[in-house]
């Protein structure tokens, strides 16, 4: 190694080169040469033991059978191998069965005494020894030993290793011969550099560069070495730089008129600039080293600056503040003043310097401008007016102190557009922020919205009105908003108040079941409420400023009673006028009232609707009526109805006792001196069978029309079952036809019949027979009436039969288009004897009969109407339900 | 491997025995006065270099190995002695001697004394197919189809062997046994 380092890099190459090279070769070589003669000695091995397997497996007959000769003519084909020396078969009690021996004296079997017929094969000095035992078919027949020379093997190798040597003094001239010509490639540049260096330092020019156009580990020397002179050369400029920069600030200092001082606060100043020595009234020949704090500030200020200022600026390295300093003429100057502290190379503060600038003016105009803020905020307060200032381009805004408070915002200062829509109600937020981002901000809409807020600081809603004005740059491009806002809270509260209350009224109107129409002087409509909109079918948007006539013109004829109580101040009320609503007439109670308060001219029209209390009412008076009149006659038969019966008997008892059929008459006869025949004879000449026969026809009339009143007191045993009522129609229907013989006066097959039936099975619990008389009997009447009426060409007359449920109802309906009858008529039509039939037609029973059926017997409810000339219409309603009708049964 | 060392050696035993046996009495035998006990002893070396057919179901070392004699018997007591413990094929050897073809129920060895000259090709046109290996000890045998002939050359006992007709057979002979053989080929007597 010492040997190495002594050479130079041109022999250093070469030496390590071959070295590597020989050693290379010479390991490999070796290696190979081992292989090589391993391998040899393994082919001798092969070649000798198949050559033992085969001579085994040919000796396996001839020791079966005894055939040495054969045995041995196998062994001689063993010649022809070059180096197996001597062969022996041994048969399997090891008694050598055939020799083949070239050289008898050439090694012994010595293998035999550790032969466990199992092949075996072993280089002894110059032998080899292979042993191969003979089986066929797992049976032992003996053993081939075959001894073989090594002398060929040996020379092969010897040979091998000679031709081994010759190679490798050939790799190494090789070797030596390729390190002699590429240690250039690696030994060169290193001299170029070398070059260089010397070139460089002889000249002492940084700008010289080494070529380099490689890019291995020299290479990257070659540039790190540039990149040295570089830095080298620029650090020299820098200098040279700092050098000027230095000068120039000094003269800066000299020309400033800031105060610069410099020097150590125990040993006094170092240093004062022009401006400093002319403000503290220094000559040019003055100490400077004498000068202390004390010939700088006042006393009163000598205290802070010392021991807060200095003190700060020596452990910071900076202190900035306000103070004054001493002028020349022994004023106090007020100055902004910075004091730093430099650190000497051992981090300890020695010498500080300060600059100092005269603020006289500025704390003049800051007084004044705070005088003029107090003022501000002070009407601020006053008007309830915050003032803000949006920096747009920033996104920031500030305002006055009112104007946080009105916000609930409690630091002041700067804060961001977001901040103040943070504030703003979710409610109102997107809206708000549309509104400034786009048409505020976006197109110069003058800035005026009422929004609401959540202040963040108690939570308390508020409504605020904003209002502002942008400025815009040249570009027209959004500079700032300036604007102010004021809390609306109460006005907004009381506005909110107002409509509530105006809604309420309004609803309250609109719940009304009457027509509420509110009527100014001119009589315009100023309410419709939504009675009116449902009658009249008029929106109130539509009603509303219009004239009464035009969108209510029924009402026409109520304008002399509004003109009346506009004119008198009085409520005027007509009752029962008829109006038709939606093709229905109304009966309705209309009211008109003025309005007397104070400066509201007008009048309010009410209008009730009384059809249906009307109807009841007339309802309960027939009614009433229909009991009282029942009850009377319902007494009334009952009391006729002994004395008639009486009467009856004894008529019948009369006749009789006229007849001659009885034994006894016709004895009491002789014994009154006649006879039987003749006195049937005298009753007969003088028409008393005939007058007899009429009391009794009379008697049984009247007896009849006692039945008949009697049962409108008596609750008859109910045969109630279910039925078709619509079934039930029309089996009486056909009742009805087939009636028409007996009376003439009417046929009732020329009548058209229309049925209006709901349904084809309404099932009502009933009395058949009881509904089905009282249906027979309107229909009778209503045929006869008909026929009474002389009907004007193409009419025909005609009987229209509905059946409808209606709620719990079943609701009947015969509807003739006969002579009607007037109103007199109609209200009497159900009461006993009431007739318009000519005397001996009808009893007058017929109706209030039916009446009785349905009302008393049934539960339900029978009515009529009817209008002269054009038709009369009963309406029979019973309930579904019978337990109603169970109820008036018991 | 084991196995197989395991299995062989029964064999081992019964050659040692048999050569106990012949180093007993059988040396001077060997040479020249018991030709028919080496005959014997041929006839099992025999059997170690033949593949019987199916026929002869020669695997089923529970049935025994039929020899038979046809004829006057030249052995004597040299059969009985010889096969009196070897076994032919791991089977019990039972020695049968008959006079006439028809006397043959079933036999795996049949060996043909040369009294039966004048019969030989009916008894080889009986026996064959039936899996019998024939042997015999007389001049001309081979050439009659006689698969085995043994006969003596410079006091030796060898053997020659039909080669045709082992083919015609279902017998198999290995080469090696074949090798130590003198092949002979009768195919047109046979044929006859």
């Amino acid at each position: 190694m010492r040997l190495l380092r002594r050479l130079s890099i041109k022999n250093k190459l070469i030496a390590i080169l071959m070295l590597t090279t020989s050693s290379i070769a010479l390991i490999g070589l070796a290696a190979m040469a081992y292989i090589n003669i391993k391998s040899f000695k393994q082919d001798l091995v092969n070649s000798c033991e198949i050559n033992a397997i085969l001579a085994a497996d040919y000796s396996i007959t001839p020791i079966a059978f005894e055939d040495r000769t054969g045995a041995e003519e196998i062994i001689l084909t063993l010649q022809k191998v070059p180096y197996i020396v001597n062969v022996y078969i041994y048969d399997e009690n090891g008694n050598i069965f055939a020799t083949y021996m070239t050289n008898p004296n050439f090694g012994s079997t010595d293998l035999l005494d550790e032969y466990d017929r199992k092949p075996m094969s072993r280089f002894v000095d110059n032998h080899l020894h292979v042993v191969q035992p003979i089986y066929y078919q797992d049976v032992y027949y003996g053993t081939v030993y075959l001894l073989a020379s090594t002398d060929l093997l040996s020379a092969r190798i010897r040979e091998h290793l000679i031709l081994t040597g010759a190679l490798v003094c050939c790799l190494l001239g090789i070797a030596y011969l390729l390190a002699m010509r590429l240690q250039a490639v690696i030994s060169r540049p290193i001299l170029d550099l070398a070059t260089v260096t010397n070139e460089v330092s002889r000249s002492d020019d940084y700008t010289v560069r080494v070529i380099n156009n490689g890019t291995d580990e020299i290479a990257a020397l070659y540039s790190s070495f540039n990149n040295m002179l570089e830095q080298i050369q620029i650090r020299k400029e820098e200098r040279d730089k700092a050098e000027e920069a230095t000068k120039r600030l000094a003269r800066i200092l000299e020309s400033t008129t800031d105060l610069v001082l410099m020097g150590n606060p125990r040993r006094g100043v170092a240093f004062a600039n022009v401006a400093a020595r002319k403000a503290l009234g220094w000559s040019d020949s003055v100490d400077l080293d004498s000068m202390t704090l004390a010939d700088i500030h006042p006393e009163c200020q000598l205290r802070r600056i010392t021991e807060e200022s200095i003190r700060i600026a020596m452990d910071v390295g900076i202190w900035e503040g306000e103070s004054e300093i001493k002028s020349a003429d022994g004023r106090t100057i007020p100055v902004s003043q910075v004091i730093i502290g430099h650190k000497s190379e051992t981090g300890k503060v020695e010498n500080i310097s300060t600059i100092m600038r005269d603020i006289s003016e500025r704390i003049e105009a800051e007084k004044e401008l705070k005088l003029i803020a107090e003022r501000l905020k002070t009407s601020q307060e006053a008007g309830q007016i915050g003032t803000f200032i949006v920096d747009v381009p920033r996104e920031t805004w500030t305002g006055t102190e009112y104007m946080y408070r009105l916000f609930g915002i409690q630091d002041s200062g700067e804060l961001t557009f977001d901040s103040w829509v943070a504030t703003i109600h979710p409610d109102y937020r997107e809206e708000m922020k549309t509104y400034m981002l786009h048409d505020v901000l976006g197109s110069g809409i003058p800035y005026d919205k009422e929004y609401k807020i959540i202040r963040p600081n108690d939570g308390a809603e508020r409504w605020i009105h904003g209002l502002g004005q942008v400025e815009f740059d040249e570009n027209g491009r959004p500079l700032k908003l300036v604007g102010a806002a004021r809390d609306i809270t109460a006005n907004k509260q009381a506005e909110e108040d107002a409509r509530n209350a105006r809604n309420y009224i309004r609803s309250i109107i609109n719940s009304m079941p009457s027509i509420l129409i509110g009527l100014d002087n001119d009589g315009l409509v100023t309410h419709w409420n939504h009675q009116a909109e449902q009658l009249t079918g008029v929106s109130s948007s539509r009603a509303e400023g219009r004239a009464i006539q035009i969108v209510f013109p029924q009402f026409f004829d109520e304008m002399p009673s509004v003109e009346r109580a506009l004119h008198d101040l009085e409520i005027v009320k007509d009752e029962k006028k008829t109006f038709e609503f939606n093709g229905e007439t109304r009966i309705t109670d209309v009211t008109i009232y003025p309005l007397i308060s104070e400066g509201m001219d007008g009048a309010v029209i009410r209008i009730d609707d009384v059809t249906d209390r009307e109807r009841i009412e007339e309802m309960i008076i027939q009614s009433e009526k229909m009991m009282s009149v029942g009850g009377l006659a319902a007494g009334m038969a009952h009391e006729i109805n002994n004395p008639l019966a009486g009467i009856l008997q004894n008529v019948r008892v009369i006749q009789n006792r006229f007849s001659d059929t009885l034994a006894k008459n016709a004895e009491i006869a002789t014994q009154c001196g006649t006879s039987i025949s003749a006195i049937i004879e005298y009753i007969n000449a003088r028409g008393i069978a005939v007058m007899m026969e009429s009391v009794i026809d009379s008697g049984i009339r009247a007896a009849r029309i006692v039945e008949n009143m009697l049962s409108f007191s008596r609750k008859s045993t109910a045969e109630v079952s279910t039925h078709n009522i619509v079934e039930l129609l029309d089996k009486t229907v056909e009742l009805a036809s087939n009636d028409y013989n007996l009376k003439k006066q009417y046929d009732f097959r020329k009548l058209n019949l229309i049925r209006e039936y709901a349904d084809d099975d309404i099932r009502l619990a009933c009395e058949a027979g009881k509904i089905q008389q009282v249906l027979l009997n309107i229909l009778k009447n209503g045929a006869q009436a008909m026929a009474d009426k002389e009907y004007a060409d193409g009419v025909e007359p005609q009987m229209v039969l509905r059946v409808y449920i209606d709620g719990s109802d079943v609701v009947i309906q015969i509807e003739d288009n006969g002579p009607g009858m007037d109103e007199a008529t109609r209200k009497r039509v159900f009461e006993p004897f009431f007739t318009t039939k000519s005397v001996g037609v009808g009893t007058g029973l017929g109706l209030s009969v039916s009446y009785f059926i349905i009302t008393d017997n049934h539960g339900g409810q029978m009515s009529v109407d009817a209008v002269p000339g054009e038709g009369t219409t009963f309406t029979i309603r019973l309930p579904r339900e019978q337990s109603d009708v169970q109820k008036v049964m018991a | 491997m084991r196995a197989r060392l395991f299995f062989s050696r029964d064999l081992y035993l019964t050659a040692i025995s048999w050569l106990i046996l012949l180093c007993a009495f059988a040396s001077p035998v060997f040479a020249q006065t018991s030709e028919y006990t080496m005959k014997a002893i041929y006839l099992e070396r025999f059997s170690r270099f033949i593949d019987w057919p199916k026929v002869a179901d020669i695997e089923d070392t529970s049935r025994p190995f039929i020899l038979t004699v046809i004829g006057e018997n030249p052995f004597g007591e040299s059969l009985a002695a010889v096969f009196k413990d070897q076994k032919i094929l791991k089977k019990q050897v039972i020695i049968s001697y008959v006079d006439s073809v028809e006397h043959i129920d079933s036999c795996h060895m049949l060996f043909i004394a040369s009294s039966e000259k004048n019969n030989i090709d009916h008894i080889i046109d009986r026996v064959k197919d039936l899996g019998v290996l024939t042997v015999g000890d007389t001049e001309g045998f081979a050439e009659k189809g006689v698969l085995i002939n043994l006969y003596l050359a410079e006091g030796k006992v060898r053997f020659e062997v039909n080669e045709a007709a082992v083919k015609e057979s279902e017998f198999n002979i290995s080469y090696h046994l074949m090798r130590m053989a003198k092949i002979v080929n009768s195919k047109e007597e046979v044929k006859k």
